[in-house]
């Protein structure tokens, strides 16, 4: 064979050819492109002995138990702690994201102040110390410490006790910021006068769940009111009240697809059915006296019919429920009515929540071994002296305050983004001793960083609503950044600029010790210790020293009262004007509260999927619920039934402009059949800097367009939609 | 010299849809577990990265006729995978040991292939390399190496667990894993109890026994790719949407049309 140039060139191309339809260039250039891709950024794990840490979550009032992996001294992962008695083992997407929030981009490590543009400028913290010391100090020359607040969202703890005594040293305001369940509670004392007491709800012991708009089956597993679905056969059978097709109502036995704002209307019919249905079980609400007699007068004016036309509610479907309600009890379980309203934005108005417990009431007799049971409220536990009296936030008049400290602790309630700025004077600043600038923080104007959660040692009374009172405690299981101080010490620090006599009263020593005096206090109580590594409980009556009880509450435990005795409290004396009218109110001839026209055709209801996914810095990792997939709704959403929205001319996906009475923003719609018709539904958010993206699009707080906080009922409105 | 059987597996997960609230916390379980990072803000919608997914699908109902349920899909680690037959570089294997079907980022050249012949839409692709926010690498998983751009990922039943329970396991003198000894992050997440994993070839386990009832289902069963992840609901409109049956669907004829029609 005569092996020609032509063959050699033949061969050749035949190569070139075939090689690039085999794997070995492209290879080459997978492996050329990671040989060059050294950057700086790739990320590498931590490495280390591998360890776990138990704590106790502090993102909402809850408290579950955390169980922490951790890697050197990096803390990698939470999961939730088995048989814990809050949480119950589960943990919400926001503590399954808590290792990511000392990380948080808006994590603060030095203290911070707005320039005259509104953007953070770095400070210095203990200058700003010394400003807010001689501010407190001028008000007090001018005995006006009263125009002086501490801002606490999370009350109750040993912290609070020091806030309060810092107020109650200066003639301050100690103001708190209740969300959904501390206003449900409250609103039974204008039924009974509870005095140490508080109302619990237990409905594993229901036969009848009948929730207004609790989302007792979602909401990220809030046990005290999620009934156990892991054993259908035991469970309750839940009547879900509310307008929308929740999470919660399309998994519920019974949906009543009301109205928005016409629970107290649906909750009265139901009372007029449920006194013929249950009689027997029905008790005498005339030892409540002009409670009791309102109620009783309001259930007789509310028949079916007017009941029916009030909330656009099928009478069957009413019947369905008062039947399936008196069944229960008849076979002797008893029903369980849940208030609080939507935690993610507001919570139910005075009158709804007065019909809520009428109806408890009607059907239980409190402090029995019931679904509704009484429970020593936190303050009466402890002991403690009493000091500044709480003011809710909303309560307090607008422009009242000249200098406000804004406690860290991420609230659990949707917060509007100026409603601070609205109780402040024109010379007013407000001073946040917070982890993050954002959330509460980002309404500041001024910051000095704390440590966050994890971080320090902060304790966790039982929330409102709890059936038991508990008490936990969160160790500090990673160090704060260096910039960041205990808040006690920089409770104390602003104490000594002001020229406080003795501010080591309120440092970090000082938490310490009532932290210890709290454990002191339970020792003599008694109950029980649930311990985390183990999963066992076990007396408290084994711990011979505070200081012993305090280091197995340290360790993820948490302490658990007995069994509450049974009492019965007297009715509520006290007369009650906003009551009175927003009872008024309820009168079938004044109904309804909201009244859409050509102007507002819109019925507009704020929701959110849970309260701490609002003003709130959240681990980044939930973009993956709120923008890596449309799983939940955040801030700039506007879902509309699909038909409603066809005859508006809203496409999915369109811009519109939704305008409420006091303003107007833009918004992107989403068609969601699960929409009631002529209903539009915003989330407050999170927003994107909550998200951790500090360069989103701010997006107009609906809480402000909706009034919040400034009327009794503020989570539903009226609106308007228009194309842009 | 002596050959040794070793155990063999097939891991399957079932899940219950109607207990399933749609919290989403297995999504952020298995992100925290994996070191899945968030894409850079502009591109979240359209270049998201969810190992596990969780989708919402109605009955097609009108309101207030409509009732939704909420479906997480992983990927299905199906015994005829169409990934596997497609991976041009043998990036994508099935174990016969356990029945995992596990992506080897190392050989992935980021042909996309596997996504698009993936029927169930749970492979997802890095289309940037993963930036941190500064500090935040300290929150990453030592057991699961974090990927670069230009690579396909997706669920593994989180394998790394299984490998740290083998080794404690071998460590304590065992072979076998203790039920509830190896659980993906996903089902330690779930605050419902919906998410089941186990051995399916175990006759005793929980998810043996699951499977083999009435209501349990698997998606897309009509394809033939024997997806190892059940579904399960009382309700039968959910356990219709699980087929998607379009080939029920005739010309003028209401009545066929499929309910389940829109998924989130």
């Amino acid at each position: 064979m005569n092996a020609t140039r032509r063959c050699f060139l033949k061969f050749c191309g035949g190569a070139a050819a075939g090689a690039l339809v085999s794997p070995l260039p492209w290879k080459l250039l997978d492996d050329v492109s990671i040989w060059t891709q050294n950057w700086s950024w790739t990320a590498r794990p931590p490495r280390g002995p591998v360890g776990a840490a138990y704590t106790t979550c502090t993102l909402c009032p809850t408290g579950c138990g955390l169980r922490l992996r951790t890697i050197g001294e990096h803390v990698v992962s939470a999961w939730g702690v088995a048989g814990h008695p809050q949480g119950a083992g589960a943990l919400c997407p926001l503590g399954t994201g808590f290792a990511q929030l000392k990380h948080h981009p808006l994590r603060l490590a030095s203290a911070v102040r707005r320039d005259g543009e509104g953007a953070w400028v770095a400070a210095d913290a203990d200058a700003l110390t010394a400003e807010v010391g001689r501010r407190v100090r001028e008000s007090l020359e001018a005995n006006e410490g009263h125009r002086i607040a501490v801002l606490d969202a999370r009350p109750g703890r040993a912290l609070s006790t020091l806030y309060r005594e810092f107020c109650a040293t200066l003639g301050a305001r100690y103001l708190t910021l209740p969300d959904h369940r501390d206003l449900s509670e409250a609103a039974l004392a204008r039924w009974l006068d509870l005095g140490p007491l508080r109302p619990g709800l237990d409905p594993a012991r229901a036969g009848a769940v009948i929730s207004f708009g609790a989302p007792v089956l979602d909401d990220w597993r809030d046990p005290e009111t999620a009934p156990d679905l892991r054993d259908a056969a035991a469970a309750p059978f839940l009547i879900q009240v509310e307008p929308n097709l929740s999470r919660t109502a399309t998994r519920a036995d019974l949906w009543l697809p009301i109205r928005p704002g016409t629970e107290a209307a649906v909750g009265l019919g139901l009372a007029h059915l449920l006194r013929d249905r249950a009689g027997p079980a029905c008790r005498n609400l005339q030892r409540y006296g002009e409670a009791g007699a309102r109620f009783a007068r309001l259930a007789d004016e509310h028949t079916p019919q007017v009941a029916s036309r009030l909330t656009g509610l099928d009478r069957s479907l009413l019947a369905q429920a008062a039947d399936r309600i008196a069944d229960r009890i008849a076979h002797g379980a008893p029903a369980l009515f849940v208030g609080g309203g939507h935690p993610g934005a507001g919570p139910l108005g005075p009158a709804e929540e007065f019909v809520v417990w009428g109806l408890n009431l009607l059907l239980n007799e409190p402090g029995e071994a019931a679904a509704f049971r009484l429970r020593p409220a936190p303050e009466a536990l402890f002991d403690e002296p009493a000091a500044a009296p709480a003011t809710a936030l909303a309560e307090l008049p607008d422009r009242s305050l000249d200098l406000l400290l804004v406690d860290g602790a991420t609230p659990a309630t949707a917060v509007p983004a100026r409603l601070l700025r609205r109780k402040m004077s024109e010379r007013g600043r407000i001073v946040g001793l917070t982890a993050f600038a954002a959330g509460l923080g980002a309404q500041c104007d001024e910051l000095l960083p704390v440590a966050g959660p994890g971080e320090f040692s902060d304790d966790v009374p039982a929330r409102a609503l709890s059936p038991r009172a508990t008490w936990a405690v969160a160790e500090a299981v990673t160090k704060a950044p260096a910039g960041a101080a205990h808040p006690a010490d920089r409770l104390a620090a602003v104490a000594a600029a002001a020229g406080l006599p003795r501010s080591e009263r309120f440092d970090q020593d000082a938490h310490a010790a009532l932290l210890e005096a709290r454990a002191a206090r339970l020792i003599e109580r008694g109950g029980r210790l649930f311990e985390a590594r183990g999963g066992t409980t076990k007396a408290v009556s084994a711990f011979s020293t505070p200081g012993s009880l305090l280091k197995a509450l340290r360790r993820g435990g948490c302490w658990i009262d007995q069994d509450a005795a049974l009492l019965t409290p007297r009715p509520a004396s006290r007369p009650d004007e906003i009551l009175a009218r927003e009872l008024d109110r309820l009168e079938p001839g004044r109904q309804p509260a909201i009244r859409t026209d050509d102007r507002f055709p819109w019925t507009l209801v704020v929701e959110a999927a849970t309260n701490v996914a609002v003003s709130a810095a959240l681990p980044p990792v939930l973009t993956k619920l709120y923008r890596e997939s449309n799983l939940l709704a955040g801030a700039g959403v506007a879902r509309v039934n699909p038909d409603s929205a066809r005859r508006a001319g809203l496409p999915d996906g369109a811009a519109v402009r939704l305008r409420t009475p006091r303003g107007e923003t833009t918004l992107r719609t989403v068609h969601d059949g699960s929409v009631m018709p002529d209903v539009v539904v915003v989330a407050p958010g999170p927003t994107a800097a909550d998200l951790g993206d500090p360069a989103g699009p701010p997006s107009e707080d609906i809480l402000e367009l909706c009034d919040a906080f400034a009327i009794p009922v503020w989570r539903v409105g009226r609106a308007s939609l228009r194309r842009v | 010299m002596k050959h040794l059987e070793t155990p063999r597996h097939r891991y399957v997960m079932v899940i219950d849809l109607d207990r399933c609230s749609g919290c989403g916390n297995c999504m952020i379980g298995c992100a925290v577990e994996n070191n899945i990072p968030v894409p850079p803000a502009p591109s979240q919608e359209n270049r998201a990265l969810t190992w596990m997914k969780v989708y919402r699908a109605d009955n097609g109902k009108p309101f207030p006729e409509q009732r939704f349920v909420h479906v997480p899909i992983p990927c299905q680690h199906c015994d005829h995978a169409p990934c596997i037959h497609v991976c041009p570089v043998t990036a994508v294997q099935l174990d016969e040991q356990t029945g995992i079907v596990g992506q080897v980022p190392e050989r992935c050249m980021g042909c996309r292939y596997c996504m698009a012949a993936c029927p169930y839409h749970a492979r997802y692709f890095n289309w940037f390399d993963p930036i941190w926010p500064e500090g935040m690498q300290n929150t990453l998983n030592p057991d699961v190496s974090p990927r670069m751009r230009g690579v396909a990922e997706k669920c593994n039943f989180c394998h790394g667990r299984l490998h740290r329970a083998q080794e404690q396991a071998a460590a304590e003198g065992r072979r076998e894993l203790r039920p509830g000894e190896y659980v993906p992050a996903c089902v330690e997440s779930c605050p419902h109890g919906a998410i089941r994993f186990g051995d399916a070839l175990d006759p005793d386990s929980e998810v043996a026994k699951l499977i083999a009832h009435p209501h349990t289902f698997r998606l897309l069963e009509s394809l033939g790719t024997e997806p190892k992840v059940y579904y399960r609901s009382r309700q039968e409109w959910v356990r219709r949407l699980g087929q998607s049956k379009l080939n029920s669907l005739r010309a003028g004829d209401a009545a066929a049309v499929p309910e389940g029609s829109r998924h989130g």
